[in-house]
């Protein structure tokens, strides 16, 4: 018989698979969530009221070779496959509800590690293979979050699909957004929908990290108090929030955003709260910097070396290149940064101009270019200058902490030296149009 | 009219059938017990059944009826073992040894790791009175 170890707001109900050791209680086990995923639970503490554990997403190999003994304990918790690990509390009366948090980084930082080579004691197994399957097959349908799209009731237009398509987009942009910081990602998964006033409901494991930000973001609403603080601080995404605003301002639709494994809802967004704080968001947003829109290619000749050789030969030769995939990701959104390529790929009427001019007249257009860009923008509007050529190349630090809250770090110093970089070279070739 | 005196018999809490199990026998010798206190207290000994029965509900089999009674090891690596398996866990804690006898209830080896044994007392048993501090764990 099935029995479950809690309900979780991340994962649905997680069930028993096997238990790997014993001691006044299962204190080492595995346990299978409501989508057929597995997770290891490992017990860290205990007190006159809870216990608490530690778990992890684990594939099956992985289990299985902890199972086999081929991996110790240790191991299996200092080596897993997710940048995050969850940290449960269960009351020992279990009328109360289990709580549950997602957190990024290794567990040897949070707990003393058990000691290297000690093995499992046991499988002793809980899911008959029939058990097994019926979660799975459940799990196909299983969501986590539910996205309910609506209009005012005094509205009759049906909400079609361009209503619809930009709010998913903008919330994996959120998302991502905010989550970058952990330098992880995840995806928005679709698993049904309704029609009628449309719900779509969806899974995403790394969502509950945003969850309850968002949630503090909609009772600050509520009640109409400022929200720009509270944004700045918790690094809430604020391009992706001006763009979901301002697209339920004008679809005028109402959205509510819950988790159905703790049936809270968390986001809940009608024309009205977008009307009455988008000014606001606006004014926040045109200071907000996103991971993509920063560069980190030092070399501008190789940005022009990349474009030539898409417009050369319709597409982009990677071995020509000379460089790594991973540098050519660099050089490709420097290009879309700078207007030079489109988000296709395809060389822009501008990236054409670029191509084509001499050398010195290459560095003026992109010097203007920079100008333009989201990017450049946003440090002359930081700096309170008029072009590009007024900037301090050495408040490029300074400006990304300031504006580009989500980024972590080191990347903020190895970026900040690519805008050193460009805004001191371009500056020579910068010319006033106005 | 004889002046005997009468042995009480040992009584059982209110266990459900099949507690201890078959197999389960008087304890004779030197156990070890990981507790929460330098000098145990009942809390350090309680069952979890005794902490909370609702925690049976998510129980089966061996495991349940090892509930009604708690863990203990049979040497004192078995205990230290356990201890290096959950070092945060038991990073308060204190390996407490005690010499159990037919008095205290029964005993019997449990699970896959051969110094595992469970501990069922009989009733009104002070089990902590039995284990004294060995070592930090």
């Amino acid at each position: 018989m099935k029995k479950v170890f809690i309900k979780s707001s991340i994962h649905g109900d997680l069930y028993f698979r096997s238990i790997y050791d014993y001691f006044d209680g299962p204190k080492l086990f595995s346990v299978i969530s409501s989508r057929g995923k597995f997770l290891l639970v490992y017990w860290i503490d205990e007190d006159d009221d809870d216990y608490t554990w530690v778990a992890i997403d684990i594939t099956k190999s992985r289990l299985l070779a902890l199972e086999r003994k081929a991996l110790d304990i240790y191991s299996a918790l200092n080596e897993k496959e997710d940048k995050t690990y969850f940290k449960i509390l269960t009351p020992f009366d279990k009328r109360k509800p289990a709580t549950i948090e997602t957190i990024v980084g290794d567990i040897s930082s949070e707990i003393i590690m058990p000691d290297r080579g000690i093995h499992i004691s046991m499988v002793e197994n809980h899911l008959a293979e029939v058990e097994f399957n019926e979660i799975i097959e459940a799990g196909i349908l299983h969501a986590d979050y539910s996205l309910h799209i609506d209009r005012p009731k005094a509205s009759r237009s049906l909400i079609d699909f361009t209503s619809i398509a930009p709010i998913f987009d903008t919330l994996n942009e959120l998302l991502n957004d905010f989550i970058s910081s952990f330098k992880i990602h995840d995806k928005l998964l679709p698993v049904s929908g309704k029609p009628g006033s449309f719900i779509v409901d969806f899974n995403s494991s790394k969502f509950n990290l945003i969850e309850g930000n968002l949630k503090e973001l909609t009772n600050r609403m509520k009640m109409r108090v400022a929200i720009g603080s509270f944004i700045k601080e918790k690094k809430i995404p604020l391009q992706a929030l001006e763009k979901l605003f301002t697209h339920i301002s004008n679809k005028n639709l109402i959205i509510d955003l819950s988790n159905k494994n703790s049936e809270d809802e968390f986001l809940k967004i009608s024309k009205l709260d977008a009307d009455f704080y988008l000014k606001e968001i606006n004014r926040l947003s045109s200071l907000d910097l996103s991971s993509w829109q920063v560069p980190q290619a030092d070399t501008l000749t190789r940005v022009f070396s990349l474009v030539e050789n898409i417009w050369k030969n319709g597409f982009l030769d990677r071995v020509a290149t000379g460089l790594s995939d991973r540098h050519i990701a660099y050089y490709e959104d420097a290009a879309n940064i700078l207007g030079f390529i489109s988000d296709s790929g395809t060389v822009t009427s501008i990236g054409q101009q670029m191509i084509l001019a001499s050398d010195d007249a290459k560095l003026s257009i992109t010097a203007k270019c920079f100008e333009n860009s989201h990017c450049g923008w946003t440090w002359i509007m930081w700096s309170e200058v008029e072009n590009i050529s007024q900037v301090n190349p050495d408040t490029a630090k300074k400006f990304l902490d300031e504006c580009a809250v989500t980024l972590s770090e080191t990347t903020k110093q190895r970026r900040s030296r690519t805008l050193k970089t460009w805004c001191n070279y371009l500056q020579e070739h910068y010319k006033n149009w106005g | 009219m004889t002046n005997t005196a009468q042995k009480v018999m040992p009584q059982w809490p209110d266990f459900p059938d099949g507690i201890p199990p078959d197999g389960a026998h008087a304890p004779a010798g030197d156990y070890y017990r990981i507790t929460n206190k330098q000098q145990p207290s009942a809390k350090c000994c309680a069952s979890d059944y005794q902490k909370n029965p609702h925690t049976l509900d998510e129980r089966t089999g061996l495991e349940y009826i090892c509930s009604y009674g708690i863990s203990i090891q049979n040497t004192l690596e078995g205990a230290r073992e356990t201890v290096g398996r959950f070092r945060n866990a038991t990073r308060k804690r204190f390996i407490a040894k005690g010499s159990l006898n037919e008095e205290i209830g029964l005993v019997k080896q449990t699970f896959q790791k051969e110094y595992h044994h469970t501990l069922w007392t009989y009733d009104g048993v002070k089990t902590h009175t039995y284990f004294q501090f060995l070592e930090v764990a």
